[in-house]
């Protein structure tokens, strides 16, 4: 069950009839975490991205010509920094990194506005993952890209977003700019997720850690759902469910007593 | 632990329910055929019908039909059959039941034995030999069709050998009722369960071998090693024991189905009086009430099995157990 | 040989190799790794994934029995080698000496028995005790893990409890017979972050409240530094580097070290518009490189790298760090080099390993003989020779001397003075 709306370019698409809503799905693009899984083993690397286009038509109705598919490939591998001899592997043939800007390049096949990133560069090694967030970062800036980049490592989500919202329990308890949010968090989850990031600094200072583990879905605490495990919990917090609140420009919180600094 | 028993005890109701009444489909409300002329027999006199007619209702309304079956099946149990001169068929199968569960039930104890000891040595001696050779022989057992094998274990022990000091003791074919002489019982059955075992100990013997070898490479036998335990306590207490939900889940299907009549050719082939030889008279002489009555009887038996091995799941795989 | 180990290392690895065959091909899996843990010393095993971490920790404990494995070398484990242990030796001391906890807890524990059954079944493996005295013992570990209601909970069945349960019932299963060395597979790398810091803070515990000496093996540079007392950094098999954190944090010595910590994104600070990366990826075992296995990486390659491995400096002394790795003279290394390294090092295949422990600073050179034609190249530094360089004034303290052969490993200066002196002459 779902409810709610989500609204893509000033439509609700979680209401729009599906014939409307399939070229806007051309303008969104999903990347997963799972490099591996997310390809189709059977197939060549040309074949997986030439699909796409092979099925939808181009922004003013005509059909992709073979010519002009093999020349936005080409142009693809290009973006992610592969060879051109890529094409014509299979996704086993490719380390977890390449494996990534495959599903990276067909993301972006059909020249999408918003890319979905699921967790992307969290099975990569960290020397490769450095690679990705880069490649990440470039293709935004040459394409004018909107990412939503879901992940848990908060230096990586430093590094590559304007702007965090971090969740708990299926809720958002914070929105706000990157560098307020993880610098100057009011949540008390932000700020315990802040201190529990191990950092590679040696004698950082350390933090006492949250007690209690995250609380099963299924049967949410009453009130704030983060009342079982917060250090600043009070009665009221038990019983009602603080809403997201602007408590300054460009940041709200879920949470009935904020730390403000 | 009881909800879910109790849940599955009121599922195995509903298809028990399921069952008869599609069972009472395929005999007696099949359109364009008149139930009446199959159950008085071929060539039967116009009374006969008349009679068959009332005493079944198929003159009144489906559901009608189908209750006075099940009255004359599980409450009056004076369904008879017409072929065979009124002879009351529950009676009949009450008498061929113990005969099968002999049977199958000395069969399964071989089995279960022999596979669960050659599936854990060839799994300990994996690779080696000593695997190779009981996977042969799992599969031998395998395509053994056992009238074949009855055949020629009777020939063996009957005729050709008989006399020799070797079979001498084989009693003839036929079956010793427990009650009357537990030894003469267990003598007239000890060919037939090794003969109807010989296929199932090939099969699970090879299931269990394969399951073990894959349950050996999980994490938690790394962590049983780790533990510093005995390579044999790791095989039996870790691996066997969480094969044998797998084992037991298959056995209770097999076992049930034999039971209702599934060990057929094994009871033609040794003079068995079992419930396999008598649906397979009851075909012969084309005796529907006798067919309809060993059918449903063996659906009883696989859908009470089934209910019963969800129950034996619980009590072994305590993932299951929270799931419900 | 001198030392300054105060007492033998609890563990002392010496050329461990370890090798699978694989249609016919053998594949070095790791390759000559020498490493040792004192007592109550946590040592950081960092590696990619597939660079033989997981390996390494089976491999002493006995656990891997693929067919066509190969593993060769020395583990001295109080004074018995375990590589040389047999089956039934290794099986007695596993879970009781030597206890390990592995990365997926879920996966870990055998699904159809509660966990007090199983962290009772190994106590009662190792030592005498009833039934309940186990039970009693197992409840106490439980709760010393911070579970909370121990008891009930020893009565639940793995797949009932959360991650963070899970994983401190395994440790508790771990230190039940209170082992000298704890081997944590990742303990942590499936656990949310927050759960995460728990863990860590109970496995720093430990070793005052257990006396274990921890080896953990783990991929993530945060957890190391803020865990261990010493590191070992793997790649592709091979170690890289090792010393303690503090050292290696500070000053990482080898390319590798040095990219790994430079491309990992900052918290703090500002934000760079790339991070900067190490192009490509850790080769396949089958296609490591005959020489540095980092060298298609590396941005300091240079010829000496590619023939052969890079000697490593096998044990001069405890906690030397020994980055396998030979930087090229001229070129920028990725910290700092000794600045004795123009007066000592005139010669390419002498190579400076700097090296501060404590408040005195003593300086070591590895001679690479291999390059040198066999012939030590520090060989006729005479004893007490006396150096100024700009980071100080620096005496040669003494010679290694390559066992056997009369000629010159390495050498160790102390420094006798401190500061920046007038330009060196
Ligand atoms: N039984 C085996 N047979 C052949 N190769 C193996 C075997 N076990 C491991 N390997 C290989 O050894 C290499 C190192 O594996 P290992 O599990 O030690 O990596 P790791 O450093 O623990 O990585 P991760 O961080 O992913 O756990 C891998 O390339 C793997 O493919
Ligand atoms: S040996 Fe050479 S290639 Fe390898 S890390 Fe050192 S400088 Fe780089
Ligand atoms: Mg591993």
């Amino acid at each position: 069950m779902s409810a709610g709306q989500i609204v893509f370019d000033g439509q609700d698409i979680t209401r729009l009839p599906e014939r409307i809503l399939r070229p806007l799905r051309q303008q969104m693009q999903m990347v997963f975490q799972d490099s591996y899984a997310s390809l189709n083993p059977r197939r060549r690397i040309g074949d997986l991205l030439a699909e796409p286009l092979r099925v939808h038509r181009t922004p003013d109705g005509r059909k992709h010509t073979p010519m002009t598919i093999a020349h936005r490939l080409e142009e693809l591998m290009e973006l992610v920094s592969l060879p051109r001899a890529a094409l014509e592997r299979y996704p086993h043939e490719f380390s977890g990194g390449q494996r990534q800007r495959i599903n990276i390049a067909r993301a972006l096949v059909l020249s999408p506005r918003l890319v979905v990133a699921d967790e992307p560069v969290s099975a990569l090694d960290v020397s490769v993952q450095a690679q990705i967030v880069n490649l990440f970062a470039d293709l935004q800036k040459s394409l004018g890209l909107t990412y939503v980049f879901i992940a848990h490592d908060l230096a990586v989500v430093r590094q590559i977003s304007t702007r965090v919202a971090v969740m708990y329990l299926g809720a958002i308890v914070e929105l706000g700019e990157t560098d307020t949010v993880l610098h100057n968090p009011a949540h008390p989850y932000t700020i315990a997720l802040t201190q529990a990031v191990p950092r590679p600094i040696v004698g950082a200072a350390r933090h006492a850690p949250l007690r209690g583990e995250i609380p099963s879905p299924v049967n949410k605490p009453s009130g704030c759902r983060f009342h079982t495990r917060c250090p600043a919990v009070q009665t009221r917090c038990q019983n009602e469910a603080p809403t997201l609140t602007q408590i300054a420009p460009n940041h709200r919180v879920a949470c009935h007593y904020p730390v403000l600094k | 632990m009881i909800m879910p028993l109790l849940r599955r005890l009121g599922q195995t109701v509903f298809v028990l329910f399921g069952i008869s009444a599609l069972v009472f489909a395929v005999f007696f409300a099949t359109p364009g055929a008149d139930p009446t002329a199959r159950i008085a027999g071929r060539n039967a006199a116009p009374q006969t019908m008349e009679k068959v007619r009332k005493e079944y209702g198929f003159d009144r309304p489906l559901p009608v039909q189908y209750a006075i079956m099940m009255k004359k099946l599980f409450i009056t149990r004076d369904l008879a059959s017409y072929a065979n001169r009124g002879e009351l068929v529950v009676p009949e199968i009450m008498r061929a039941a113990p005969v099968t569960l002999s049977l199958v039930s000395g069969a399964a104890v071989i089995w279960v034995v022999l596979s669960i000891g050659m599936g854990v040595v060839a799994a300990a001696c994996k690779g080696s030999w000593i695997d190779r050779t009981l996977m042969m022989a799992g599969l031998v057992g395998i395509s053994i069709p056992v009238f074949w094998l009855g055949q020629v274990v009777n020939l063996i022990t009957q005729n050709r050998y008989h006399d020799t000091w070797l079979f001498s003791w084989v009693p003839g074919l036929g079956y010793v009722p427990f009650t009357q002489s537990p030894c003469g019982w267990f003598l007239a059955l000890v060919i037939p369960w090794c003969v109807l075992a010989v296929m199932f100990v090939g099969i699970y013997s090879r299931i269990l071998r394969a399951d073990l070898v894959a349950i050996m490479g999980e994490d938690f036998i790394r962590t049983a090693r780790a533990k510093g335990l005995s390579p044999t306590r790791i095989l039996l207490r870790h691996g066997l024991r969480t094969a044998l939900i797998t084992f037991v889940s298959l056995f209770g299907m097999d076992f049930a189905q034999l039971v209702g009549g599934g060990a057929l050719l094994t009871e033609v082939v040794f003079g068995l009086p079992g419930v396999g030889r008598l649906t397979y008279q009851a075909l012969n002489s084309l005796d529907l009430p006798l067919i309809m009555a060993t059918v449903m009887y063996s659906a009883v038996f696989v859908v009470l099995a089934n209910a019963l091995v969800d129950a034996a799941y619980l009590f072994l795989d305590p993932r299951v157990r929270d799931a419900h | 040989m001198p030392t300054n180990t105060p007492s033998p290392p609890l563990l002392d690895v010496h050329d461990l190799c370890v090798s699978f065959t694989s249609r016919g091909q053998v594949i070095p899996i790791v390759e000559n790794l020498s490493f040792s843990i004192g007592e109550q010393e946590i040592l950081g095993l960092v590696g990619e994934s597939g660079s033989g971490k997981s390996v390494t920790a089976m491999a002493l404990m006995g656990l891997i029995d693929a067919p066509g494995v190969h593993v060769s070398g020395f583990a001295r484990f109080k004074g018995q080698d375990l590589l040389g242990l047999s089956g039934k030796q290794m099986r007695a001391l596993r879970g009781r000496e030597i206890a390990m906890i592995f990365q997926d807890p879920m996966t870990a524990f055998t699904p159809v028995y509660t966990i007090g059954w199983q962290i009772d079944e190994q106590l009662r493996a190792h030592q005498s005790l009833s039934r309940r005295q186990a039970r009693t013992r197992t409840v106490e570990l439980l709760g010393e893990m911070g579970v909370p209601d121990p008891a009930n909970t020893a009565n639940r069945y793995p797949h009932q409890l959360s991650g963070g349960l899970r994983q401190r019932a395994m440790i508790a299963m771990a230190l039940s017979c209170n082992p000298s060395l704890l081997i944590a597979d990742e303990p942590t790398t499936a656990l949310d972050v927050t759960v995460q810091a728990q863990i860590l803070d109970l496995m720093r515990r430990l070793r005052t409240t257990y006396g274990s000496s921890v080896l953990l093996i783990t991929h993530d540079m945060g957890v190391v530094a803020e865990t261990c007392d010493s590191t070992l950094v793997l790649y592709s098999g091979r170690a890289a580097e090792t010393g303690t954190t503090q050292d290696l944090f500070a000053h990482p010595q080898h390319p590798y070290t040095a990219a790994l910590l430079a491309s990992i994104p900052p918290m703090n600070g500002p934000r760079p518009t790339r991070l900067p990366a190490i192009p490509g990826a850790p080769p396949q075992p089958l296609e490591r490189p005959t020489g540095c296995a980092f060298a298609p990486r590396c941005t300091y390659t240079h010829a000496s790298c590619l023939p052969a491995p890079p000697p490593r400096f096998a044990r001069l002394a405890r906690r030397i760090r020994l980055p396998a790795c030979c930087p090229r003279k001229g070129i920028p290394s990725p910290s700092a080099f000794a600045p004795a390294q123009h007066l000592f090092c005139e010669k390419p295949h002498a190579v400076p390993f700097p090296h501060r422990a404590g408040g005195s600073s003593s300086l070591i050179f590895r001679c690479n003989a291999a390059f040198a034609g066999g012939k030590g190249c520090l060989q006729d530094l005479q004893p007490q020779t006396r150096a100024n360089t700009p980071g100080g004034r620096w005496r040669l303290l003494y010679r290694y001397a390559r066992r056997g052969a009369g000629s010159c490993r390495g050498i160790r200066l102390r420094q006798v003075h401190t500061g920046a002196l007038p330009a060196a002459a």
